[in-house]
């Protein structure tokens, strides 16, 4: 499936600002399931852009805005050419002990941590317990959990905050993707499954179906022994498939925040993000 | 029409491939032209001709004798172009637009790139159309180009190949919305299921690309078309895009400065203006700072453009953006400012204030394309393999005494598309000349101006120089 992705960020500020310092994580990863094609960020005002591969392999944007202004806009466009992964290929038959070899601990250590905003609790263990008991691989476990938070957690957006984490979330499962993305991970790391966040666009053909589609979405990815990461979308109760496009990731929202950066200057800030993802 | 008949030759021809076989994409088109008889054909040649006549689609030469105005001649076989194809051009051409844009914010700001020793100072303070003037003043949201024209060309292996930009006033794309309505009004069954994508939406996207960089916060901004007159060779293109943007056309006349701010005179008093799109060179646009003889512009325009209170588009200056050495550039310029690879290629190009690319134009003047790097238009330039030797003399004076004002390139035999030519096909070179819109999104026009060069081997398209046109057609999928 050939998408178009146009993602625009725009900030205005009540007084001047300067040495306005940006990161961006907004490029469409390469990988077997999708593939970029064109891709192009434009800023105002002028400036030139930088760019890196940051620890997880995201392509980071950076740029410095030195002079005084009182507005930046962000416009991305991307084509991602995304592959179908049929879900008969997703092995049903992993048991669970397969991450738990030294191995996967060892290589996945960061996708296991209870750190920042994934913050296991025992009551977060004890529902993922709970799941676990009645499953026998690794895939019918990460579709238990998934279940699980769909059915739980309610999508109200401002219910939360950034900088919610998965304990506050739990115990008032009332948030946005970001928030039932982190609880997933929170979830599978509590029982040792290495799980990482997934920040991205997701196409909506029948508008207003799919949550997300109006602005960044967020996902999680966990990781299947002999397959590789599956892609999970407990917002929408999905695993990944070619509607979706990740642009970066991570141990959690802070490895994958799409725009990330700070500037000298005081006064209000206002911010409006939009998104448009259509299909070619 | 004939199609049987019809054969490629020793370069990329748009209609069939290297075997004699027709491209899948031209199917369509070709199969519905072959079916028109003869006398059906040349029916609806005259009554294009008719057409184009009374539309007034007319173009001024300039350097002839007669000084008539010319209709603008029109080949009916519309040229295709594939999706996937005008997908790559459209990346390439949006890439180029943000980087020239960003190179003309930098060398009127803090010349980054030539401290950086990305382009030499010379080549951006030796360009005639770099305005040291300007250096310091903002202009709205950063834009320069605001209309860009870009000429591509196919090489032998149908490369896509930027020949030059046009970032001051490019002209041509009245003749694509024209050429495109003559088609449907004149060959309507040729359209039918063919999936052309629409190009009719172009004045209300240049008008939102203008009414973008109004400097006032106003909701209703005054855009005006500053024209030199009825003489210049594209008037009709300027009364033309006036009325399909519903904006009044005015000449220098019309306007007035008072106090940093452009009025238009109207017959109910003045009246203020925020947006100007000028279809006058930097040189005219004001006496006051410019040239002194002129009087097309207005003065104290650009102390207006100074203090901020109207835009231009394009804005002054861009001229050094699309200087001929400074395109030699602009693949650095994308890696620069973008850090990315150039999408689309470009012509290699020697540049002959450089000793050692002097030394190769000078020894090889009669395989070389030379041009002057500040004209346009086809205008100062030498065709090696086809000039005489005394051209061929009177450029290699001219190289030495200016090495700053000259380019040359290797002779491109670029791709030909068959023609109407006395009731045959015969295959004619084709060049093409997209339109980018740099407003609150970057806009392509889907197509652009297909520029056949009339002359059998000819290689020059301008119109100035005998060339025609043809409707271009991308299809939607």
């Amino acid at each position: 499936m050939k998408l178009r992705i146009l993602h625009r960020t725009e900030y205005r500020y009540a007084l001047p600002v300067r040495n306005n310092t940006n990161e961006l994580r907004v490029t469409p990863l390469t990988n077997l399931r999708q593939k970029l094609g064109l891709h192009l960020v434009r800023v105002l005002p002028a400036v030139r852009m930088r760019r890196y591969p940051d620890l997880y392999r995201n392509s980071v944007h950076l740029f410095e805005i030195e002079e005084t202004h009182r507005e930046l806009v962000i416009d991305v466009s991307s084509i991602v050419e995304t592959i179908a992964t049929p879900v008969s290929a997703i092995p049903t038959d992993v048991p669970l002990s397969a991450v738990r070899s030294e191995e996967v601990i060892e290589s996945f250590q960061p996708y296991l941590l209870s750190d920042g905003p994934i913050r296991i609790t025992p009551e977060i263990w004890r529902a993922a317990v709970d799941v676990e008991q009645d499953r026998g691989d690794l895939f019918s476990v990460i579709i238990g959990l998934m279940d699980y938070i769909h059915r739980t957690c309610k999508y109200v957006p401002g219910a939360t905050h950034i900088g919610t984490h998965t304990e506050e979330f739990f115990a008032k499962p009332q948030g946005v993707c970001q928030d039932y993305a982190h609880l997933l991970l929170a979830l599978c790391r509590s029982i040792g499954i290495p799980a990482r966040y997934v920040c991205g666009y997701v196409y909506d053909a029948k508008r207003g179906d799919v949550i997300g589609s109006h602005a960044s979405h967020a996902w999680a990815e966990i990781w299947i022994p002999g397959y590789g990461w599956l892609g999970v979308d407990p917002t929408n109760k999905k695993v990944i498939h070619e509607a979706y496009v990740a642009s970066a990731v991570g141990r959690d929202y802070r490895d994958a925040t799409p725009v990330s950066g700070s500037y000298w200057g005081g006064g209000d800030r206002e911010m409006r993000v939009t998104v448009h993802v259509e299909a070619k | 029409m004939i199609l049987t008949d019809y054969k490629g030759a020793n370069l990329f021809d748009e209609l069939v491939d290297a075997s004699g076989k027709i491209r899948p994409y031209y199917r369509n088109v070709a199969e519905k032209l072959s079916s028109l008889g003869n006398e059906e054909l040349s029916q609806k040649l005259r009554s294009l001709e008719l057409l184009f006549l009374k539309q007034g689609i007319t173009f001024t030469v300039y350097g002839d004798e007669k000084g008539t105005e010319r209709v603008f001649p029109f080949d009916p076989f519309p040229r295709v172009v594939p999706a996937n194809e005008w997908e790559h051009i459209e990346a390439g051409l949006v890439q180029r637009i943000t980087a020239l844009n960003l190179f003309l914010y930098d060398v009127y700001h803090e010349q980054r790139i030539i401290k950086d020793g990305i382009i030499p100072p010379e080549v951006v303070f030796g360009a005639s159309h770099y305005r040291p003037e300007f250096v310091g003043v903002s202009v709205p949201k950063d834009a320069y180009i605001h209309v860009c024209g870009t000429d591509l060309i196919r090489d032998r292996d149908g490369r896509y190949l930027v020949l030059e930009d046009n970032g001051r006033c490019p002209s041509g794309v009245s003749y694509v919305l024209e050429n495109r309505a003559a088609m449907k009004r004149v060959f309507p069954q040729l359209f039918g299921a063919s999936g052309v994508r629409p190009v009719d939406t172009y004045p209300a996207d240049l008008l939102a690309t203008l009414r973008h960089v109004a400097p006032r916060e106003n909701p209703n901004p005054n855009v005006v078309l500053l024209t030199p007159g009825v003489h210049n060779s594209a008037y009709f293109e300027h009364s033309f895009l006036a009325r399909q943007m519903s904006i009044e056309i005015v000449e220098g006349r019309d306007l007035i400065a008072l106090d940093g701010f452009v009025y238009m005179r109207t017959t109910r008093g003045l009246r203020q203006v925020d947006v100007i799109y000028r279809r006058i060179d930097d040189d005219f646009l004001d006496p006051q700072v410019f040239r002194k003889d002129s009087c097309l512009g207005v003065p104290g325009l650009v102390d207006a453009v100074r203090r901020g209170n109207v835009a231009l588009a394009n804005a002054i200056g861009t001229g050094v953006a699309d200087d001929k050495v400074t395109y030699a550039y602009v693949p650095e310029m994308i890696r620069y400012y973008l850090c990315q690879e150039p999408i689309l290629d470009q012509v290699p190009t020697y540049l002959a204030w450089r000793d050692s690319d002097k030394k190769y134009i000078l020894e090889n003047l009669p395989n070389l394309v030379v041009k002057a790097a500040n004209e346009s238009g086809g205008y100062g330039m030498l065709i090696g393999p086809t000039a005489t030797a005394a051209q061929i003399e009177e450029f290699r004076q001219k190289v030495t005494a200016h090495p700053r004002n000259y380019i040359a390139q290797p002779v491109v035999n670029f791709s030909q598309h068959p023609t109407l030519v006395d009731g045959g096909l015969e295959g004619r070179h084709v060049d093409l000349r997209p339109f980018v819109l740099w407003g609150d999104t970057v806009k392509v026009l889907p197509g652009g101006l297909t520029r056949v060069a009339l002359t059998r081997g000819s290689l020059v398209v301008n119109s100035s120089q005998g060339g025609g046109s043809k409707d271009t057609w991308v299809l939607a999928a």
